[in-house]
């Protein structure tokens, strides 16, 4: 029986058994099933290519012989298998590749590749966001089949693309823009299809980008433009934005997207979900879900109802988490194998960065995702489930990921300082958000010109010139101004020899990208005599 | 007629009425309640009300007609109100506001009511015609405001009904029914408008009818189990109730008639009569009624009853495994209705749950439960049913395998049921459709629970008597039966045998040695695994024994001798290839030889076959060991001396000595002079001659691994460091290494090897401790002490006989045995053992001691 037919039926207890049951079990439950799982994936692995290059041939007979065994990976360890798309060496035959950019990498992509079972598992945890989306007490949701679904998110090949896919034999609904026109479409252009078929036939459920669906809310709030045809406009939603107008005129104030639209789920992905959460909620009046997914460990992060913390899926991947004593030392020292903890050794309060190994025949084994996580509490009182709650925090340190859109790295800015000829002898640059908890980039450069050339000194006409190479090497960089109004780039001039200065003092490199925040307190203090300066 | 018929309507339709709502009444009462059962209940309850109210009033009984009346218009107000509740209940729409403000709306009336708005006024009538009575009222507003709100009530579960037919394809059966009744109930009430309509109990009827619409949509949803409704207490009240209405009517009819009689019979008496009447066809009555029940409703119960009494008679005594397994299988698969069955007992050892047996002959039996398996678990913290939903549904299943996964659908798995004795779980039985058509749910599931308990007790008593008698004839280290059956089965065969069978005994060489030098903890092991390796060698129809400490005996039936040989060959040389360490050490071999004598032609009983056999075996050892000899007359029990060496023998060893002098020449003679005091000392401990002659040939090898000893350690003049110290502590290990070159010297082996251990444990390589270092090692590290002080070495001078004594005094308890050190002592103050003076030999010494004569 598929989700169509429960939901007909009205089987609301079986299908949140089904779906959401993980949420009931304990910590030691959690554990049992992910070590279970963990030994039928050594099984897979071990007796294929891909796992006897990543296990050194080795064939580990517990958990923990596979955790001091096998090392901590990255994608270069899988590239040559992967890239070749080498479907003999994997585990288990996949049904589906998935891309993702790769920043810094060899390739400009990186190819995951999902078998029968990890897709199903998928089916189920996107099932399972939707109904949690749309759930606001413990068994309690509000689906029905023919809903309309506004998708805003990327299509195939990258993982966002295959939930129409995934749901197509359980769960009807009306996608917005439909799924075969969607993908001819641009991200922009997507987006706005969609929100303009919403605006006319009504919206029941929303999946995007938290940063999009801020910028695209706050359009709406200001009245902009739409291409919304009235004859195109269903009864109800033509009475609704009558009333809402009205409301509106009499009242003073904007129409907000949930004077209008009657949404049941909100879901919403990306790196500063954080920072959105709120500003979502305000316009549409539902607490939006978060969840956490990506190309190598696909959807592994949901919340529960409350919507107030990650909590990890026990089927889908083996978690095993650095702490960021050891992630520095690691950094520091990259021949360092950092200690690892499972998700019952872990303390309230820690970040984390996340290493996964995927079930049922997936690729990757102690794979270092290079996503941070604060954990946050074992048992949360207001929903009352005993797993660890998790908050995402960010990409990794040598990683500025904007707004989910796109991510900068050491390499990018070297080639943007370069195509650029300007005299920058050295920099830094770090993430930073602005007073609307917009992330931006804020580079710290010190400028070094000859004798002979007085160069450009000015921030603003640096800014600009760097941002014409940024633009040129990242092309979703152009988008971040104009799909999310974010003013990416900022520039802060040190006097020369500041940085140099100061590693001298302290004895050791700082990070490019992302350097410790104190270190960046002293040498802004070293510059400028005071923490932080403006640009 | 039609007078008649109108008095039955009139009176018999609200008795009928009240007599049909307490039955439903109770049925709930006795039945399992949820909300529905629960909400249900509320309308019967208003019915109960109404016919009740109906009935005083129709009898005209105190307080009156119009309180009656009142009544009866209350209990009808909450009629719509309850069926609403009950309703959204049904369809699982619990919205309690609108319950609230429907439950406010029906109180307000209920108070116009109490305040005399909905009635006016009623009486009843007397008339000339049947019913001869006939109620008159008069309606107020409230009436008809109440029926408005009544037909509003109804419109909202019309709307709410359609919504949710429009909204789901499968409308839950049933709510049709319900629909039905609450436009009966209300074309009831309705009637009650129309006075003329209204003076007939047209009400009364239409409420019964929507009751039993109601149960029927109640029973068709399973919310009603009617079967296990129909109980003992519901045909005792039903049959009482039934009696008393009878009594009461069949009295009355009794009184009339004597009435117009005119009789002198007291009427008391009459009523005794009667009532005494009753309880005399009270008792037989209801046991017939309750054995056509049974009759009717549990026929097939009973059977399944029956059959279950029938297995726990039989396994109650019975200690036998396969017939308890076979009887709870062919049971289960008569309850459950011709399903797939199999059951998993749990391995002891193991802690896996192995596959014993199923239902269906020849099916597949190549899967089993590991301990960590999530259905070994699940039953390890709950007795409750897996069922086949399950493994989708609920997350404690997430983390089952694939594989797992796939074998339980092919299989058509639908519920395992857990067997548990003593709160430990013994075994696991699936319960699987036999076929893709046979898919349905399966039935009687707490009878197949039933079974199994009743089993698991059975089934593990029948598992310790196997285990008390498998462990009774079983050696423990090595899993192969013991020396008592071995005798047992023995003088069996070759009793009973027709054709020829044989005995084959096999010894391990050199075992003693082997525990020697690696310890009793590895001697085990390398008995079970020489055990297991004859074990999986030999198959079922051989019978494997351990005969003796370190021999094993095989009774091989219906084979001839060229066939016996060629199986203890494979034996030996399997063995031979076989490492008997543990997975942590390093590889060890042992041998083993083998004797074998076929009965009947060379031994004509049990006794004369067993020594037959040992003959041989002894034979095949002292023939240079690892062989297989066959018994046959030329085999004899050989008296000969294997501790003597001959002259080859003899040569060898010198000539490895001479080796290591011509190495290290300083210490030229040590090794003769160890042997020397040594043997002296060996002789004054009372050792036989034997143990004496394997301590010379010792004394003389004990240093030969010196050979791989680097020279620039061996001649280093000054003290050792602690590097050079461990490179020289190697020698050791290196002679034995040597020795094991050389069968003939095995022997030499303990004492070479424990020749630096010290007494109190402290020494190398092993720290053997006490009596624990072998004699003759404890011998030879007395002499070699004695003779490293009071000879020259290349970092010091001798020191005098005295010095050396005073050392060993000191020493006596912690590097040596004080009673060895006494003993020796005293060899040496007796003038027993002369003391060589010794000197640093020239190169022309050694060569002059080397050379051929």
């Amino acid at each position: 029986m598929n989700f169509d037919e429960m939901l007909k039926r009205r089987q609301t207890t079986e299908i949140w058994q089904r779906y959401c049951g993980f949420l009931d079990l304990s910590v030691n439950e959690f554990m049992a099933i992910q070590n279970n799982l963990l030994l039928e994936q050594i099984d897979l692995y071990a007796k294929s290519a891909l796992g006897k290059k990543i296990m050194g041939g080795k064939h580990p007979k517990s958990v923990e012989e596979f955790r001091r065994m096998v090392p901590l990976t990255d994608y270069e360890d899988y590239a040559d298998i992967l890239l070749t798309k080498d479907e003999d060496a994997l585990p288990a035959k996949p049904v589906v590749w998935i891309e993702t950019t790769w920043v810094g990498g060899k390739a400009p992509a990186k190819l995951a590749p999902y078998s029968q079972a990890m897709v199903k598992n998928y089916r189920d945890a996107c099932l399972a966001c939707i109904i949690l989306a749309s759930s606001t007490k413990k068994g309690e949701f509000n689906l029905h089949p023919g809903m309309n679904f506004l998708n805003g998110m990327a299509p195939l090949p990258y993982l966002t693309g295959l939930l129409p896919d995934v749901l197509v034999d359980e769960f009807s609904v009306n996608y917005f823009p439909p799924v075969k026109e969607g993908n001819k479409m641009g991200f922009s252009q997507r987006n706005k299809e969609g929100f303009r078929m919403g605006t006319e036939q009504g919206l029941d459920l929303f999946y995007g980008l938290s940063s999009v669906i801020v910028r695209m809310s706050e359009q709406f709030i200001e009245g902009g433009k739409s291409k919304s045809n009235l004859m195109h406009f269903t009864p109800k939603m033509l009475f609704k934005f009558a009333r809402a107008k009205l409301n509106s005129r009499l009242r003073h104030v904007p129409v907000y997207p949930k004077d209008v639209f009657d949404l049941k789920g909100f879901v919403c992905i990306g790196t500063d979900t954080i920072h959105f959460k709120k500003k979502i909620e305000q316009y549409w009046g539902i607490k939006p879900l978060e969840v956490f997914g990506g190309t190598e460990p696909t959807c592994i992060g949901i919340e529960s109802w409350t919507k107030e913390g990650l909590i990890f899926l026990p089927n889908i991947c083996y978690y095993e988490f650095i702490p960021m004593s050891e992630f520095y030392q690691n950094l520091e020292d990259p021949s360092y194998q950092c200690k690892t903890y499972t998700l019952d050794q872990l303390e309230e309060d820690e970040y984390y960065e996340l290493v996964i190994t995927t079930f049922k025949g997936g690729a990757f084994a102690r794979y270092r995702v290079g996503d941070i996580f604060k954990c946050e509490a074992g048992v949360k009182k207001s929903d009352g489930v005993r797993l660890p709650h998790f908050r995402y925090i960010d990409r990794i340190d040598p990683v500025i990921d904007l707004a989910g859109f796109t991510r900068i790295t050491e390499e990018t800015i070297l080639e943007v300082i370069k195509l650029s000829h300007l005299h920058i002898h050295d920099w830094f640059a770090r993430k930073c958000y602005d007073l609307e908890a917009r992330p931006y980039i804020n580079l710290c450069i010190e400028l070094n010109h000859p004798q002979n050339d007085p160069g450009i000194d000015n921030a603003e006409v640096i800014k600009e010139q760097l941002e014409i190479y940024f633009k040129y090497i990242d092309q979703d960089y152009k988008n971040l101004h104009k799909m999310l109004g974010i003013e990416p780039l900022t520039i802060t001039i040190l006097p020369y020899g500041t940085i140099a200065k100061y590693q001298s003092t302290i004895k050791h490199r700082i990070g490019k990208v992302n350097p410790n925040h104190l270190d960046v307190v002293e040498i802004m203090k070293l510059a400028y005599g005071k923490g932080e300066t403006d640009t | 007629m039609i007078e008649k018929s109108l008095e039955i309507i009139y009176w018999g339709l609200p008795s009928l009425s009240f007599l049909l709502s307490l039955s439903i009444l109770v049925i709930l009462v006795l039945s399992k309640k949820d909300a529905n059962i629960r909400t249900f209940m509320l309308m019967v309850i208003s019915m109960l009300i109404w016919s009740f109210s109906s009935l005083m009033m129709k009898m005209s009984l105190f307080p009156g007609t119009l309180f009656w009346n009142r009544m009866m218009i209350a209990g009808l107000m909450f009629i719509p109100l309850t069926a609403y509740i009950f309703f959204r209940f049904f369809i699982g729409r619990r919205k309690w506001l609108p319950i609230i403000f429907w439950t406010i709306i029906t109180f307000g009336m209920q108070i116009l009511n109490a305040m005399g708005y909905t009635v006016l006024a009623a009486e009843m009538i007397k008339i000339p015609v049947a019913p001869y009575v006939e109620l008159q009222y008069e309606l107020g507003f409230a009436a008809y405001l109440s029926y408005v709100l009544i037909f509003v009530l109804l419109l909202t579960c019309l709307g709410i009904a359609l919504k949710e037919s429009k909204r789901s394809v499968t409308v839950k059966t049933g709510l049709k029914y319900v629909v039905s009744s609450l436009f009966i109930i209300f074309v009831g009430i309705g009637a009650n408008l129309v006075p003329v309509i209204g003076k007939y109990p047209v009400d009364f009827f239409m409420g019964s009818i929507a009751a039993i619409f109601i149960m029927r949509a109640l029973y068709s949803n399973r919310i009603l189990e009617l079967r296990f409704v129909i109980t003992k207490a519901l045909i005792f009240t039903l049959l009482f109730i039934g009696i008393t209405v009878g009594s009461t009517l069949a009295l009355n009819s009794l009184m009339n008639i004597y009435t117009n009689l005119n009789t002198d019979l007291n009427q008391k008496v009459l009523i005794i009569m009667a009532t005494l009447l009753s309880l005399l066809i009270f008792q037989p009555l209801f046991k017939f009624l309750y054995t056509m029940v049974d009759r009717i409703f549990y026929k097939e119960e009973k059977l399944r009853e029956d059959l279950i009494n029938t297995f726990t008679g039989d396994i109650a005594n019975n200690l036998n495994l396969t017939s308890i397994t076979d009887g709870m299988m062919n049971i289960i698969t008569q309850i459950t209705g011709a399903s797939r069955n199999f059951l998993f007992l749990k391995d002891r050892e193991s802690g896996k749950f192995e596959f014993a047996t199923s239902s269906v002959r020849l099916d597949r039996s190549d899967f089993s439960f590991e301990p960590n398996h999530a259905f070994v678990r699940w039953f390890d913290q709950s007795s409750d049913m897996i069922y086949g939903r399950d493994l989708d549904t609920h997350p404690f299943f997430k983390g089952m395998w694939d594989k797992d996964l796939t074998t339980l659908n092919e299989i058509l798995f639908e519920v395992a049921v857990p067997m548990k004795s003593h709160n430990e779980l013994i075994g696991i039985v699936l319960i699987c459709h036999k076929d893709v058509r046979s898919v349905r749910e399966v039935l009687h599931l707490e009878q197949v629970s039933l079974v199994c308990t009743t089993a698991s007790i059975a089934i593990s008593n029948a598992l310790l008597y196997e285990q008390a008698r498998h462990e009774a004839i079983t050696d423990s280290l090595t899993a192969t039966y013991n020396r008592r059956y071995f005798m047992e089965k023995l003088e069996q065969v070759t009793q009973s045998t027709k054709n020829s069978m044989a005995l084959v005994l096999l010894g391990i060489d050199m075992f003693t040695v082997y525990n020697d030098i690696y310890g009793h903890t590895a001697g085990d092991t390398a008995l079970l695994k020489v055990g297991e390796k004859i074990r999986r060698t030999t198959g079922e129809s051989i019978t494997v024994c351990r005969y003796a400490g370190d021999i094993f005996a095989l009774i091989v039936p219906k084979m001839d001798t060229k066939q016996v040989y060629d199986l203890s060959e494979k034996i030996r040389t399997q063995i031979e290839r076989t490492s008997v360490s543990t997975e942590s050490e390093p590889d060890r071999f042992v041998t083993v030889s083998c004797g074998l004598c076929v009965f009947p032609t060379y031994a004509s009983n049990e006794n004369t076959l067993l020594k037959n056999a040992n003959a041989a075996l002894i034979e095949a050892k002292r023939s240079g060991r690892n062989k297989t000899i066959i018994y046959n007359n030329v085999v004899q029990d050989n008296p000969h001396k294997d501790f003597e060496l001959d002259e080859n023998q003899w040569a060898t060893i010198y000539a490895l000595t001479a080796t290591i002098d011509a190495k290290d020449h300083v210490t030229f003679g040590h090794s003769q002079r160890v042997a020397k005091y040594a043997t002296a000392i060996a002789r004054a401990m009372g050792a036989n001659e034997a143990d004496i002659e394997l301590i010379r040939q010792a004394s003389l090898l004990h240093d030969i691994g010196k050979i791989g000893i680097p020279e620039s350690v061996l001649t280093k003049t000054t003290r050792l460091t602690q590097d050079e110290y461990e490179i020289m502590k190697r020698h050791v290990d290196l002679s034995v290494t040597i020795i094991k070159y050389l069968p003939t010297f095995n022997k030499v082996i303990p004492s070479v090897i424990g020749h630096h251990e010290r007494y109190d444990g402290n020494g190398y390589p092993r720290q053997l401790k006490g009596d624990n270092i072998p004699f003759g090692a404890r011998c030879i590290a007395l002499a070699d002490a004695f003779d490293a002080i009071t000879s020259d070495r290349h970092y010091k001078m001798n020191m005098t006989i005295d010095y050396a004594l005073q050392e060993i005094r000191r020493n006596s308890g912690s590097q040596f045995d004080p009673k060895m050190a006494d003993a020796f002592i005293r060899l040496i103050d007796a003038g027993q053992i002369i003391v060589e003076p010794t000197r640093s030999f020239t190169q022309a010494d050694i060569e002059s001691v080397n050379r051929p004569s």
